[in-house]
């Protein structure tokens, strides 16, 4: 076993070492456990199967206030950067495998860093400061896994949800189109739908004192794009083409017969109409599926 | 001839959607459109009432 040989007082807050690290159990992780000024979330006992390996790997993340850099050996520490995986903790908590998963502005403009833990029960995990060679010794297959899942109880819910979208598109489709019926079971449907959002967006609100918790449960990606040279043009494409679409409507639209001027509705009528059941009831699924995230507002990423 | 219209105009958006995925330097998807339009009131707004109306259009009428 291998440890960090780095001078502590050196590293900033962030991961202490790289190397090989062998797990000596699982924990609870603590803003008084961690110290240096992190504000991690309290960390759950991972789940674990035969040999104590963890059966899922949950994110936590947290924020720092400077750029978090890795040590190895005797060198100065190496700013890391988004995606790279470096460093162990070994404070009074289970080690883990800190990955750098993005960077964000945070207050009065000063820029700010989340990490990303894998929960690692017991078991060797490897891990190399990446780019510096030289120091880099491979004992065995790299086994480096940075694959965050969501939990199960996130996909039991969406699973349901959707199940329950479905057994009610596969009736609301039946329903004969140009009627009170209709109307009345349609939007009852859109409430009930925009209603478990807001509930599942209640619920899915960190608690207070969790506030530097970002991007929980999946990798983040680096939505801080620094370059942003494309986005006039990007946005001036996307209004032509959007012009385009509304053109092509009203050109159809004011124009005789439908069939050989169809417009957006007559073209979704062929597949949507009232004699496809089963088209309609996917598109249910698929509408009620959107409905539950049009009205919310959208998660902080990293 | 007029579904050659909207077949030119669903390629168009592709295309800008394609761009946005290989280009990368700011262009926004339409992930990140609707995204944007999200974070604001009166974006969600929109997005609710124009999710309504296409509930209702399709399944209503």
């Amino acid at each position: 076993m291998r440890s960090s040989k780095g001078p502590r007082s050196q590293t900033p807050p962030g991961p202490r070492g790289c190397g090989t690290t062998r797990g000596t159990g699982s924990g609870i992780a603590s803003r008084s456990q961690v110290g240096n000024g992190l504000s991690l979330v309290p960390r759950p006992k991972p789940v674990v199967g035969p040999n104590r390996r963890p059966l899922a790997r949950r994110g936590y993340f947290t924020d720092l206030p400077v750029q978090p850099s890795c040590v190895s050996g005797s060198g100065p520490p190496r700013p890391v950067t988004t995606g790279d995986t470096c460093g162990t903790y070994h404070d009074g908590w289970s080690p883990s495998v800190a990955i750098i998963v993005g960077s964000r502005d945070g207050a009065r403009g000063s820029r700010r860093y989340a990490f990303g833990f894998t929960g690692v029960a017991d078991g060797a995990e490897r891990l190399d400061c990446p780019g510096r060679r030289g120091r880099r010794r491979r004992r065995g297959p790299q086994k480096v896994n940075t694959t965050l899942v969501t939990s199960p109880l996130r996909t039991a819910v969406r699973g349901a949800i959707v199940g329950a979208l479905a057994v009610c598109g596969w009736f609301i489709a039946a329903v004969p189109p140009f009627g009170v019926e209709a109307n009345v079971v349609t939007f009852s449907a859109a409430a009930a739908i925009l209603a478990v959002s807001a509930a599942l967006a209640r619920w899915r609100r960190p608690p207070p004192g969790r506030e530097g918790e970002v991007n929980q449960g999946r990798p983040g990606r680096p939505t801080a794009a620094s370059d942003t040279s494309g986005r006039l043009p990007g946005l001036v494409a996307w209004a032509l083409a959007a012009l385009l679409i509304v053109a092509v409507e009203l050109w159809e639209l004011f124009h005789a017969p439908r069939s050989a001027y169809p417009t957006l509705s007559s073209l979704a009528n062929e597949v949507l109409g009232p004699g496809h059941r089963v088209a309609r009831a996917a598109a249910f699924v698929c509408w009620g599926a959107c409905g539950m995230v049009v009205g919310r507002r959208p998660r902080r990423r990293s | 001839m007029n579904t050659v219209l909207w077949v030119v105009a669903a390629i168009a958006l592709c295309t800008t959607e394609l761009a946005s995925r290989v280009l990368k330097r700011g262009w926004p998807s339409a992930a990140a459109l609707v995204r944007g339009a999200r974070g604001h009131l009166a974006g969600r707004l929109v997005l609710g009432i124009g999710w309504i109306w296409l509930g209702w259009h399709v399944f209503a009428r």
